[in-house]
């Protein structure tokens, strides 16, 4: 149990392996491991972020929108956007004078987006990538708005991930992390491994009818760098000026960084 | 639980419920779509930003004013004129009470004033479509009653609300600007004073130069 309340800051890669949730796989493997999972969860994935975290999901995503201060005009990369909620909104505001880019390793996870944003009638400014955050086919210096929402702790070298991001973004430019973290106290920590170990799979093979894709999905949380980890590691590649918000206790974090 | 984020999202979501009980209200925002505005009311430098799109509006409540260049049209309105900007012949008049200040593309508040003017819900038709005829009667009649008592209230309220927060706002910037003026005050009551006792000595000697 202990192994559940504590994120575990356990480094990407060492020796050729990582973790896959609590597994230790080949560092190979994962890519594919996580792809799998996002592949079976893609068609339920809404639905069951509404189930999971009550709807609170939205108002997270809704702090780092206003977060990002984007501005009409702009340039927006919304990574491992999967189904583009981010993209939707980010997309009203840069407007038609600007441009926002969902990116996503998955194209299952990509092809649900996609639909999703047509049915919203929204075409005109929205460019669809399909890319590894490791490695971004994109110039540098392009986007004013990087923001990857609840993708981080699936990549495999997160290091890369980030590094990649810091040249992709103009200077003056800002990264938006969105992701799970430690909760800040002992009570709130028990309930949240109360819930995500016991409950939330079985919520997974309820509705999506997939207990081990959502298994995975709560062990990978506690596996993710807790926030001062994170925070130096966005440092390291040189964002600046970086800051994290705490939600709901910790339980999620927005992180918050420019490049100058 | 970041509460202005979930005041926006409730705000946008009763907006867009309201926005699409008819299908017909949806044309007029075509000639909003792409575009921004940003709503400030002061004294109390609420900022409200409004998104619009084919198909909806999306709201935020940001914590700072933004920029000018970040939306199409600022609008930066005195609480007690609130109202009034809804009529687009109000707006010369506002500006000059300096209780109205337009940046960007007027066209945007325009555009939007027509939208809330068209915006006539028949609220009976979709009362009854969920209610049945009897109680969607009976529950207008009451809504009428609890509008008008509403209205009044909101009219007291908003001026007291206007004038407190005004008046809070200068209490709280200017208690120097208060000893200040209160120095002021006295320097005048000596300078009337003086006055006074000139125009009492001139008149007493205007009556003994009478006298003799
Ligand atoms: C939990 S979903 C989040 C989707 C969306 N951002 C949201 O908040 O609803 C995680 C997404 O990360 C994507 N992902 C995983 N590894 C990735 C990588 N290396 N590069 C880009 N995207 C990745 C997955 O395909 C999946 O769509």
């Amino acid at each position: 149990m202990e192994k559940q309340t504590q994120t575990l800051n356990a480094p990407d890669i060492e020796n050729g392996k990582t973790h896959f949730g609590f597994k230790q796989v080949d560092a190979q493997d994962k890519e594919s491991m996580v792809a799998d999972v996002f592949h079976n969860v893609a068609a339920k994935y809404d639905i069951m972020n509404d189930v999971m975290s009550l709807g609170i999901h939205r108002i997270w995503k809704r702090f780092t929108i206003d977060s990002a201060g984007a501005r009409k005009g702009q340039q927006v990369l919304d990574l491992a956007g999967g189904t583009g909620d981010l993209t939707a909104k980010f997309s009203r505001i840069v407007g038609p004078t600007g441009r926002v880019t969902l990116s996503d390793i998955n194209p299952s996870m990509l092809e649900v987006g996609k639909d999703k944003l047509r049915d919203m009638g929204l075409v005109q400014n929205i460019d669809y990538v399909e890319a590894n955050a490791e490695e971004l086919p994109f110039p540098d210096n392009q986007f004013d708005i990087v923001t990857m929402a609840f993708g981080l702790r699936n990549v495999t070298n997160k290091s890369k991930a980030l590094a990649s991001i810091y040249r992709v973004l103009k200077p003056g430019g800002r990264l938006l992390v969105l992701e799970f973290s430690k909760p800040t106290s002992e009570g709130l920590s028990k309930i949240y491994d109360a819930y995500s170990f016991h409950l939330l799979p079985k919520m997974g093979k309820l509705v999506a009818n997939d207990e081990e894709s959502y298994r995975y999905l709560a062990e990978s949380i506690r596996m993710h760098p807790d926030q001062e980890t994170l925070k130096s590691m966005m440092e390291d590649v040189g964002f600046e000026n970086t800051t994290y918000t705490n939600m709901t206790g910790g339980i999620v974090a927005l992180h918050k960084g420019y490049k100058f | 639980m970041p509460l202005r984020q979930l005041a926006a999202a409730l705000l946008e979501q009763g907006s867009n419920t309201l926005l699409k009980l008819d299908p017909e209200h949806l044309h007029l925002l075509k000639p909003l779509t792409g575009q921004s505005l940003q709503l400030v009311i002061t004294p109390i430098q609420w900022p409200l930003v409004l998104y619009f799109s084919a198909t909806q509006i999306d709201i935020s409540l940001p914590e700072q004013q933004l920029a000018e260049d970040a939306v199409d049209c600022t609008v930066v309105v005195a609480l007690s004129a609130l109202d009034q900007i809804r009529d687009t012949n109000n707006l010369t008049k506002l500006i000059k009470a300096d209780k109205l200040d337009l940046q960007g593309d007027l066209k945007v508040l325009q555009n939007l004033s027509a939208l809330l003017s068209e915006l006539d819900l028949d609220l009976e038709k979709i009362l009854t479509t969920y209610l049945g005829h009897t109680p969607a009667q009976y529950t207008l009649a009451f809504a009428e009653k609890a509008k008008t008592m509403g209205e009044y209230w909101f009219d007291q309220a908003q001026v007291t609300v206007a004038e407190a927060l005004v008046e809070e706002k200068k209490l709280v910037a200017s208690a120097m600007r208060i000893a200040l003026y209160c120095e002021d005050v006295t320097q005048v009551r000596y300078q009337l004073d003086r006055v006074e006792a000139r125009i009492a000595l001139l008149e007493r000697q205007a009556a003994q130069q009478v006298e003799k």
